[in-house]
């Protein structure tokens, strides 16, 4: 068996829905060993194959889905997919990462990449069982939510174990923030992979998966991933991973002075100790659910048992969630928020633009530019629970206001008018997650820079706040120094988000999960390079592997820049960028124009990009990068 | 005098998911007897969550009073003032 057998499976799947062509392609050993996999090759295949300028819902443009050389083995956390594309929400690179059991099902099957052209003539969905591939009917799927797609498909294949990631009526009715669901309620959630899938009449791919899959060295990459898993289950954070997962910092959000509410008007909720992990875990929890063999299992079954939302079940939610609905739109109804976050799994939309979005049009609403006679007679005040989850529906089947929210707030204040767009609070189209990052200046520049728009996922440098945690391993891995309120300094961040982000490319290009591996301690830089090497023969250093992830980020920087985006599109709204946190610990706290721009420039000439943030010719022969 | 007291994340499973509470104690109560109140009435694990095996202060909880964390054993020797509030959490994270 040679080189090429272990990790990989060695095969791209190119599917052309207008033509209904299938084929498939070898993985080339220099596409993995400059690119690993994943989000990696997906960027390089969107990069080569995606003419400038095309129409992110058109034909033209490429959906990708990717698994890494560790997705599906038994390294801990490797359940992980990629979908890329070209964003209909911010017309800049996309991808969303997915954890579930879909991306392990199909690298069984026998692939490492789909890659998806055309559109098909009707609803169709794509059925890989291992070497057989066809595109059956959806037309009776066409309308159904995603947990009832999943339902019938299995039924119609007659196979419970097979994996479908399918999309909801908010995918097929192209709004811009429409998710890829899976197993439920795993979620590709943001830049509108749905949308780009439901321009594509692609209703679903279910997977089913026999083949084997090897490692190189079996004994080796037993004790290594031992090893890992020791590292996860002994971490100090596990319990709390574990125990109440992302919810958990709902409360030190609000205690920090950190929780978005009112659409970032105020930096502090009152409700927050409503909406905590605490009490979800109290009232509402039933029991935990983990994605592909992860020892940490930080997803959660929730049922609502009395009330106004008596019998909402679902899963989840993440912290996320519960700012997006929650605190952004002024609202402490838990339930209303589980209703919420199960509505938008089934409906098929991204949690996070979603409730943000609604809290915006909420302080439109609040500043007199929305009115009843825009709502039809929704009254959008703040914590307004029944208006929030009528709108969620309006959203996804882009009925009256909906359709204009359908765009995304930034292309939808443009369609409102006014001053609509002042008070959208995004990066690049995209809106903000719930974190108000002016008083964490780090995660503000990690969220500025993030090619698919404000994102915490690409950086994620929860090291910032809670440097004590980890301050021996930031001083030995990145030679930094951290101090007392680490979070509210600009020096050294560029160093610390450039280096978050070289190696959550390679988390994300593994296939591995970044919650264990780099953002919580648990797996570092030594534990992936020996993962790789025992799963697949490739013995790497770790300097060798940040290069990779280098090389990843300045592609996806070098997308972007032959879209048109410049540094202009690199800087936070006004309100983030200029007004000061009115209320709560970290009042008085913002990141200032001049100060935020120093740090900009201190980021460019660490990545050797040019002022404009366009990665240098010397950077880019440097990485092996060299384009035209 | 009254105080507030917090709780956060695994310090709630040991106050049966209390998350807040204010409580009347004596003037010039120190954080350590408050520790030792807390305990006796949340039972050992409390005080297991703060202390490592040698009784030093556990590097991975966080004491704050009103906006300031006690690091140092003498810090718990700092007596509470009617109003102040005191919580007790793991190491805040952001950004999930």
């Amino acid at each position: 068996m040679t080189k090429e057998s272990y990790g990989w499976q060695g095969r791209i799947l190119w599917v052309d829905l207008t033509t209904e062509e299938i084929s498939t392609t070898p993985l080339d050993k220099e596409l993995r060993e400059k690119f690993l996999g994943q989000s990696g090759i997906n960027a390089k295949l969107l990069y080569d194959n995606l003419e400038p300028g095309v129409d992110p819902l058109s034909p033209e443009n490429h959906l990708i889905f990717g698994v890494g050389p560790l997705t599906g083995t038994l390294a801990p956390c490797s359940g992980r997919f990629t979908v890329t594309s070209k964003s209909p929400l911010t017309n800049a690179f996309g991808d969303s990462n997915c954890g579930g059991h879909w991306g392990p099902e199909l690298k069984y099957a026998g692939y490492d990449h789909i890659v998806i052209t055309g559109k098909a003539k009707r609803p169709v969905f794509l059925w890989i069982n291992d070497d057989k591939i066809e595109l059956k009917d959806a037309s009776k799927l066409w309308g159904k939510t995603t947990n009832e797609t999943e339902d019938q498909i299995k039924e119609e294949l007659e196979d419970e174990k097979v994996q479908v990631a399918s999309i909801g009526p908010a995918g097929e009715n192209l709004v811009n923030f429409a998710a890829i669901i899976c197993n439920y309620s795993r979620a590709a959630g943001r830049t509108g992979m749905g949308a780009v899938m439901g321009s594509k009449n692609l209703k679903a791919i279910a997977v089913r998966g026999t083949n084997r899959l090897t490692v190189a060295q079996p004994q080796e990459f037993s004790a290594t991933v031992s090893d890992s898993e020791e590292s996860i289950l002994t971490d100090p954070l596990y319990e709390i991973s574990s125990t109440f997962g992302t919810p958990a910092i709902m409360r030190m959000a609000q205690s920090l002075g950190f929780l978005p509410t009112k659409n970032f008007q105020e930096s502090t909720f009152a409700g927050a100790d409503k909406l905590s992990g605490e009490r979800l875990l109290e009232k509402y929890v039933t029991r935990q659910k983990g994605c592909f063999n992860c020892p940490v299992s930080c997803n959660r079954y929730y049922e609502v048992t009395e009330g106004e939302y008596e019998g909402t079940t679902g899963e989840g939610p993440e912290y996320e969630n519960l700012g997006a609905f929650g605190s952004k739109c002024g609202n402490d109804n838990l339930p209303s928020v589980l209703k919420s976050n199960d509505l938008a799994n089934k409906l098929g939309l991204d949690t996070i633009s979603t409730g943000t979005v609604i809290g915006w049009a909420m302080e439109l609403f609040q500043r007199g530019i929305l009115t009843t006679a825009d709502t039809d007679d929704l009254d959008l005040e703040w914590g307004n629970h029944q208006a929030i989850i009528k709108l969620i529906e309006k959203i996804a089947y882009r009925e009256g206001l909906g359709d204009i929210l359908a765009y995304g707030a930034l292309q939808a204040s443009k369609k409102i008018g006014d001053s609509a767009e002042d008070y959208v609070i995004h990066i690049k189209g995209m809106e903000y997650p719930s974190v108000d990052v002016r008083g964490t200046k780090g995660m503000a520049l990690g969220f500025a820079v993030s090619p698919r728009g404000a994102d915490h996922l690409k950086a994620l440098p929860l090291y910032e706040v809670a440097p004590e945690v980890y301050q021996e391993d930031i001083k030995k891995e990145l030679g930094i120094e951290v101090g007392e309120e680490y979070w509210k300094k600009y020096e050294t961040k560029p160093e610390l988000i450039a280096w978050h982000e070289d190696w959550h490319c390679i988390v994300d290009s593994l296939g591995l999960c970044k919650l264990e591996g780099i953002a919580l301690k648990p797996l570092r830089p030594c534990h992936f390079t020996e993962l790789l090497a025992t799963a697949t023969g490739w013995e790497i250093t770790e300097e060798e592997l940040r290069t990779i992830g280098k090389r990843i980020w300045n592609l996806e920087r070098l997308f972007n820049a032959r879209e048109g985006f410049t540094r202009q599109d690199d800087l936070p709204p006004a309100r983030i960028l200029n007004e000061p946190i009115s209320t709560g610990p970290s009042k008085g706290e913002t990141l200032g124009q001049d100060k935020f721009e120093t740090m900009l420039d201190q980021y460019y000439k660490l990545r050797g990009w040019t002022a404009q943030g366009i990665p240098s010719k010397e950077t880019l022969k440097e990485l092996g990068l060299e384009v035209e | 005098m009254t105080i507030t007291v917090k709780y956060f994340a695994t310090f709630c499973l040991e106050t049966n998911f209390t998350q807040q509470e204010e409580l009347t104690i004596e003037e010039d109560t120190t954080v350590i007897e408050l520790i030792e109140l807390l305990t006796a009435r949340y039972g050992t694990g409390f005080e297991k969550r703060l202390f490592t095996a040698e009784k030093e202060l556990d590097p991975l909880c966080w004491i704050i009073v009103n906006q300031q964390r006690l690091k140092e054993k003498n810090d718990f020797q700092l007596k509470l003032n009617p109003g102040d509030t005191i919580s007790f959490s793991p190491p805040m994270l952001m950004g999930g």
